[in-house]
């Protein structure tokens, strides 16, 4: 039985990043590729600009861009009778593909259960994951581009779940980030909560625990009073966690903030 | 009785050739796999859910194999229509398949395979191409298991594959499953973890020359006014798979065990199980009388997995 001082949360992240559209999650990875860390993006959002414009403007480490690397996974569309829907449903295989072999062109950087702890495997964003899962199980069912039944779902659920899993394993040794938007759900019970924008109303409370951290990304003000931030204790309705409580900032600035985060828990 | 050339030629009462189905019954039951298994008994009424899924699985397999022999769509539907009521139709008899199931019937099976074929009329799941360029449809597979008796005589397993087919340039082991049952995620769980799946997806890593991606659960709900059709992936893990492995290595030494000694243990609490084992009736006589019993309600039959059904 090895002792709580080698417990493998001083050494790897598996964080769920949360936050709005348009609150920086994407562009904080610049603070990790300045900090050292590789940074290796599977780009389901089509949205790693912002972090080239951040990583380019002077404000980083001038090698911090090339600790970088990325690929953009996305599904061409098609009209079908008017409405937009994807002319096919291969981004979730070619996500697993990528976790089991990450290659990109000649380049192949292995199995992410080989990539060490100075490595951060991002996945941008569990919302675009989530619709990759539902439209591979219409695809796989002949309905690809219409109204999922509601097994479609469970099915697409259990896929992401199991996935989640797979990369929350002890066997995973890399630090794993997962952007991720949010949505209010709320029943009868109570008030309405923050949870993952994921799949239907069952799997989004159950997202969180598949992740030793789960920080926020918010912003405040407009224009030049802009205050972007990255809170590490549950804000409102939003849960968040982290693995050092002790040792960690309520908030951060959103430029340095999940570099000073992976610096404190792993003082 | 023919030869059942999956037993031991050194110890008669040990299989040298599992599949899936000798091994589900021994880890069921010991007494259920000596009477089913090594013995051969089966209940003389065959089950209706057996008759229906075997002509499901064949007519399914005769529009993969008129598709890829280029037939188009429309002829093929009609060839299979034709094909269904014809082995549903009892030559000696004079008379259809008789079956007092209100799910499973002639009509309902009709309708079945109509309603899959309508629904996958343009399937993105294609059936792989053999080097021998057959379809890869029931496919009968037999691999070293790696396990070796205790007179060191190899041990293999074997099985078939309903199909290996591509979704988006990817390899799945295709199997086909009819339930009465609602087929929601509930109906994928049973499938993890599962004997039966757990060695195809072995099977197809082993036998087959191309990266196998898991496995689809071709899933058929036949109710009596409607059938209904869902496919799912059911998920084996590499140490997943290797504990399945290590843990056959168990069992096949405790049924060598078993087979030296010539006695199968009764496993009184899987009697329940899956609706009622068959033998239920013959296991709650005293052991002097079950052969006479034996013998006056079941038939036999040799199983023997090394049987080839499709191509190997």
């Amino acid at each position: 039985m090895p002792p709580l001082s080698q417990h493998h949360s001083s050494t790897t992240t598996k964080l769920l990043f949360v936050g709005d559209s348009g609150a920086g999650k994407t562009g904080a990875l610049a603070s990790l590729a300045s900090a050292g860390f590789k940074v290796r993006i599977l780009d389901l959002d089509n949205g790693v600009d912002v972090l080239r414009d951040l990583l380019t403007n002077g404000k980083y480490s001038k090698d911090a861009i090339e600790n970088v690397e990325y690929v953009t996974i996305t599904e061409p569309m098609k009209n079908q009778g008017g409405k937009l829907v994807p002319a096919k449903a291969s981004v979730w295989q070619r996500v697993a593909g990528m976790l089991g072999d990450w290659k990109d062109g000649e380049r192949s950087l292995g199995s992410i259960t080989t990539w060490d702890d100075n490595t951060v495997l991002v996945i941008d964003s569990l919302t675009m994951l989530s619709d990759a899962a539902l439209s591979y199980i219409l695809a796989m069912n002949g309905r690809l581009g219409q109204h999922p039944h509601q097994a479609d779902w469970g099915l697409a659920q259990a896929l992401v779940e199991n996935l989640l899993r797979m990369l929350y394993d002890e066997g995973v040794k890399c630090n794993v980030i997962i952007n991720c938007h949010i949505k209010p759900m709320g029943d009868d019970s109570g008030p309405e909560r923050y949870y993952p924008n994921t799949l239907g109303k069952a799997l989004p409370p159950k997202v969180g625990r598949y992740f030793n951290t789960v920080l926020l990304a918010q912003s405040s003000g407009r224009g030049a009073n802009l205050k972007r931030q990255i809170f590490t204790t549950s804000q409102g309705t939003i849960e968040c966690k982290n693995t050092a409580p002790s040792k960690v900032a309520q908030s951060y600035p959103l430029e340095s903030g999940l570099a000073d985060y992976f610096k404190a828990v792993r003082v | 009785m023919t030869t059942n050339n999956s037993l031991s030629k050194i110890s008669p009462n040990f299989q040298i050739a599992w599949d899936s189905t000798s091994i589900g019954a021994f880890k069921t039951c010991p007494r259920l796999y000596q009477l089913s298994i090594l013995e051969g008994w089966q209940p003389r009424e065959i089950s209706v859910h057996l008759t229906f899924g075997l002509h499901f699985h064949s007519a399914l397999e005769k529009y993969d194999h008129l598709r890829f022999g280029g037939m188009d769509y429309d002829q093929a539907l009609r060839e299979v229509v034709k094909y269904v009521l014809t082995i549903t139709w009892d030559e000696k008899k004079n008379r259809p398949w008789i079956s007092d199931d209100p799910n499973k019937n002639r009509l309902t099976l009709l309708r079945s395979v109509i309603w899959y074929l309508l629904q996958f009329a343009d399937d993105p799941i294609e059936t792989v191409r053999l080097a021998n360029g057959k379809p890869a449809v029931e496919l009968s597979f037999r691999f070293d298991s790696g396990y070796t008796t205790s007179h060191g005589e190899s041990i293999l397993l074997c099985g078939h594959l309903d199909r290996l087919a591509m979704l988006n340039g990817k390899a799945f082991v295709l199997d086909r499953k009819t339930t009465k049952s609602t087929i929601n995620s509930s109906f994928f769980d049973k499938f993890s973890p599962d004997n039966q799946m757990t060695l195809y997806a072995i099977a197809g890593k082993v036998v087959y020359n191309i990266q196998i991606e898991g496995i689809i659960v071709d899933g058929a709900q036949i109710a009596q006014s409607f059938t209904r059709f869902l496919r799912g992936t059911v998920p084996r893990s590499e140490p997943v798979l290797e504990e399945w492995y290590y843990d056959l290595g168990q069992y096949l030494a405790t049924a060598e065990l078993y087979a030296a000694n010539g006695y199968w243990p009764m496993n009184d609490k899987s009697c329940g199980q899956y609706g009622g084992c068959p033998f239920r009736k013959i296991c709650s006589l005293p052991p002097s009388v079950r052969r006479e019993w034996l013998q006056a309600d079941f038939t036999r039959r040799v199983w023997d997995p090394l049987q080839v059904r499709g191509d190997i």
